[in-house]
């Protein structure tokens, strides 16, 4: 098949515009950011709004692997924030990038600014990341979706029928709360499975999780309580780990945790982190500089390494090994185990 | 993991893998093959338990290492992770050898430094370089690091490519 090879949009090397609030402490710019422009909203189900971007020109945008996010810059009453939001193409020769956001009135005012917008206005992202894509070795692909979490599953769809891979979908979602299912339906035809409600999944999954062929790989994002669901199925059917992929989107409120000390290696000073207060902001009222993106440990970047003491992980990035290593933690989320922590910085 | 396939290539290896399984041997599906190769019965069943086999199986294969690492070969190819295989492979009296220049694979003794490659009649200098891949440890030309001895020719190849130009 002959591809187009898009040309890269323009890039500005410049920061970008975050000086919206100059109080707030932390305008987490994108490094590398550039403008895109709304070019058609479309209302899924109630509270779930799709939004195309494109570039300006109408160009080819730069392909990207099934399962990809942006990272978008959003406007909130507190500052601005970068939210991480599933693409929902193929990923092959886009002239658009879609995306499909669920309205939070909980939130904190990420997803109330997407649906605010109206074609034509301009919003700044990154290029298409990827933590979720199909693994190539993969002989077949089960892709699991709750709620919301059917986007990336949408991205995978689209992709698997363009390039002939073998996949099934089982969609569950709550009745009248299950966006793209009419596309899902069109796309899938008997490959998808629709399970309604928290029972019926829990109900299914045993049954579904232990009749997969070998070499399937199994990928499934969701609210917390239904990935956590899916993974300690699978795991105790025998699955190991390199076949199991997950996104998690709602972060769970964390409990405001224990207060903790924490040393800081290089400079020998110690820190004192409240219960409520989590170490990357604890960090950076000391004056460090931590480089990272989600705080609410899902994207991995302000990863740091653990010299002494237990860390008490609380992201959904590291792997189990690297649990077990207890020798790095996201400071956004994860705490001690313990009066004390020493870090690597 | 719920269920095993287990490969083994002699008695001895058989022992060691019923050692090795202990009471996971009741759900274990099992074949013994008395062959220093992984070869066509061997790979044809494999593929067939593979092929008919759940996520939640593991694989465990004992014996020398040429066909244990060949069967490793064929059950990544078939989409196995290496979390789910066990080897309990011992020191093999031959192994594979390929020639980068040719793209030949070669047997040889394990203790053998060089190793003449029958596909383009190089000697080859076996190094410890291990592909999974290709099952087979890495060859090349000998002596084509030393300097050249003779000062008239340098490389020896030189002069029958200037030969072939000017013919």
């Amino acid at each position: 098949m002959s591809v187009e090879a898009p040309a890269a949009p323009a890039i500005p090397t410049a920061t970008a515009p975050c000086a919206t609030t100059p109080a707030y402490r932390r305008p987490l710019p994108l490094r590398q950011g550039h403008d895109l422009v709304v070019r058609s909203v479309r209302s899924e189900t109630p509270g779930v709004r799709s939004v195309a971007l494109a570039r300006e020109d109408g160009g080819p945008l730069p392909e990207y692997v099934p399962g990809s996010h942006l990272l978008v810059e959003c406007a909130t009453p507190t500052g601005t924030r970068v939210n991480a939001y599933s693409l929902t193409g193929s990923g092959s020769t886009p002239d658009a990038y879609p995306i499909s956001v669920l309205h939070r009135a909980d939130g904190a005012g990420g997803s109330a600014f997407i649906h605010r917008l109206v074609p034509g206005e301009t919003v700044r992202a990154s290029l298409p990341r990827n933590g979720f894509a199909p693994t190539a070795t993969a002989t077949h692909h089960l892709l699991i979706a709750g709620g919301i979490g059917v986007t990336p599953v949408l991205s995978h769809v689209r992709s698997a029928l363009r390039w002939g891979r073998s996949f099934t979908v089982l969609y569950a979602h709550r009745d009248g709360a299950a966006p793209h299912r009419g596309l899902l339906r069109t796309l899938c035809g008997d490959r998808l499975e629709e399970v309604s409600g928290r029972d019926v999944l829990a109900a299914r999954l045993p049954s579904l999780l232990a009749r997969q062929p070998l070499g399937t790989h199994l990928y499934v994002c969701g609210g917390t309580g239904l990935t956590e669901a899916v993974l300690v199925t699978a795991r105790g059917l025998g699955w190991p780990e390199a076949r199991l992929h997950h996104e998690v989107f709602d972060a769970q409120a964390l409990d405001p945790g224990e207060p903790f000390t924490v040393r800081l290696d290089r400079s020998g000073t110690r820190l004192e982190v409240p219960s409520g207060t989590s170490l990357l902001d604890a960090l950076e009222d000391a004056g460090l500089t931590v480089p990272n993106r989600c705080r609410q440990g899902v994207c991995g970047e302000c990863r740091i390494a653990v010299t002494a003491g237990t860390p008490l992980h609380r992201d959904g990035v590291l792997t189990a090994a690297e649990r077990q290593a207890k020798d790095c933690l996201m400071p956004c989320v994860s705490r001690a185990v313990g009066p004390a922590l020493g870090v690597d910085l | 993991v719920r269920r095993r396939i287990a490969l083994s290539f002699s008695e001895p290896d058989r022992d060691r893998l019923v050692d090795h399984l202990g009471p996971a041997g009741m759900d274990t599906v099992y074949a013994e093959y008395v062959a220093s190769q992984y070869g066509r019965h061997q790979a044809r069943w494999l593929r067939l338990q593979l092929g008919s086999a759940f996520v939640g199986t593991g694989l465990v294969l004992s014996g020398p290492s040429t066909p244990v690492f060949a069967a490793l070969a064929d059950a990544l190819r078939m989409g196995m992770v290496s979390e789910e295989i066990v080897l309990l492979e011992r020191e093999d009296a031959e192994r594979r050898v390929y020639c980068p220049h040719c793209r030949g694979t070669t047997t040889a003794a394990s203790s053998a430094t060089t190793v003449g490659c029958p596909g383009c009649r190089r000697t080859l200098e076996v190094f410890g370089h291990f592909s999974r891949g290709l099952t087979a440890y890495l060859g090349a030309a000998a002596g084509a690091e030393e300097p050249p001895s003779g000062a008239a020719v340098g490389n020896p190849r030189a002069g029958r490519y200037a030969g072939e130009v000017a013919a």
